[in-house]
């Protein structure tokens, strides 16, 4: 379980990076991994993409980010500045796409059957919740002075 | 050359994309038809003239991006066929040329990869 959790974390970092030098031209810092618990206290205001993994690894991978760092994202992918509700939704499910897909292709030798789910897009306030049954890990990543999240959770 | 293009994804952002880096390339397209589907892309291969670049993406609703070229190459052989997507593992790659994809772009790409892929595309 500690090593596939560590194949998912590792290999989610290097997508996140991958991404942000060739879609974004621009830096991206890894920053920590944030404590589930202390996360669990805040309520965010945020858009979530999630996409399901199956095969070897059951669980899934969400991406975590607020209004205005998705709108960046939209400017600095399509060069529009007046984006529309539906490109932010749009953008933020497909680098969640872009992140699992990558992770899908870093492990490809490790973890031959792996699969990956279409994004769901939901916005609001939420707070994540404790799941006895799935061991969560929240990468935070720092870029244009704001931060955003990868969570990986996977089946016990 | 200057091709007519389908470009086939279900994101309308992704879409977008792939349209602004196709003109940053020596490809600059005449006329882009776009698809949100493969179920879409199929009805406006068929309704429309002249399309000889398709770009698609592979995980799509309704009808997803293998299916549409199984679909499209029972019709068309000739048609140049470049997938799109963040499935770039072997297993697939392999999967998809067997179905009559040209070559293949894995999600994140930048413009010069893309370049690339059409130049071996039109050139062969």
């Amino acid at each position: 379980m500690n090593d596939q959790i560590n194949y998912l974390v590792g290999a989610s970092k290097e997508s996140v990076r991958n991404i942000y030098e060739t879609m974004l031209s621009a830096n991206v810092e890894f920053v920590s991994m944030a404590n589930p618990e202390e996360v669990r206290e805040k309520k965010l205001d945020c858009i979530m993409a999630l996409i399901g993994m199956d095969g070897d690894f059951k669980g899934s991978i969400g991406v975590v980010v607020s209004n205005s760092m998705a709108k960046e994202w939209v400017t600095l992918m399509l060069g529009l500045d007046d984006a529309s509700e539906s490109d932010i939704s749009d953008v933020v499910g497909e680098m969640a796409n872009m992140v699992a897909g990558g992770m899908k292709n870093t492990l490809e030798s490790k973890i031959p059957n792996f699969n990956i789910t279409c994004p769901t897009v939901i916005r609001g306030q939420f707070n994540f919740p404790k799941t006895p049954t799935q061991r969560v890990e929240i990468l935070k990543f720092k870029a244009t002075e704001e931060f955003y999240t990868v969570i990986v959770s996977m089946m016990k | 050359m200057r091709p007519v293009v389908l470009v086939a994804d279900d994101s309308a952002v992704m879409r977008k994309l792939v349209i602004r880096t196709l003109n940053e390339t020596d490809y600059k397209p005449t006329k882009v038809i776009e698809a949100c589907d493969g179920s879409d892309a199929l009805n406006k291969f068929l309704s429309e003239d002249g399309i000889n670049l398709i770009l698609s993406d592979w995980n799509m609703p309704n009808m997803d991006g293998l299916t549409f070229v199984k679909n499209i190459r029972s019709k068309d052989k000739n048609v140049a066929i470049i997938m799109i997507t963040t499935e770039g593992t072997m297993g697939k790659m392999e999967e998809a040329l067997n179905e009559g994809v040209n070559d293949y772009v894995i999600k994140p790409f930048k413009a010069d990869a893309l370049q690339g892929k059409l130049e071996r595309v039109f050139k062969s």
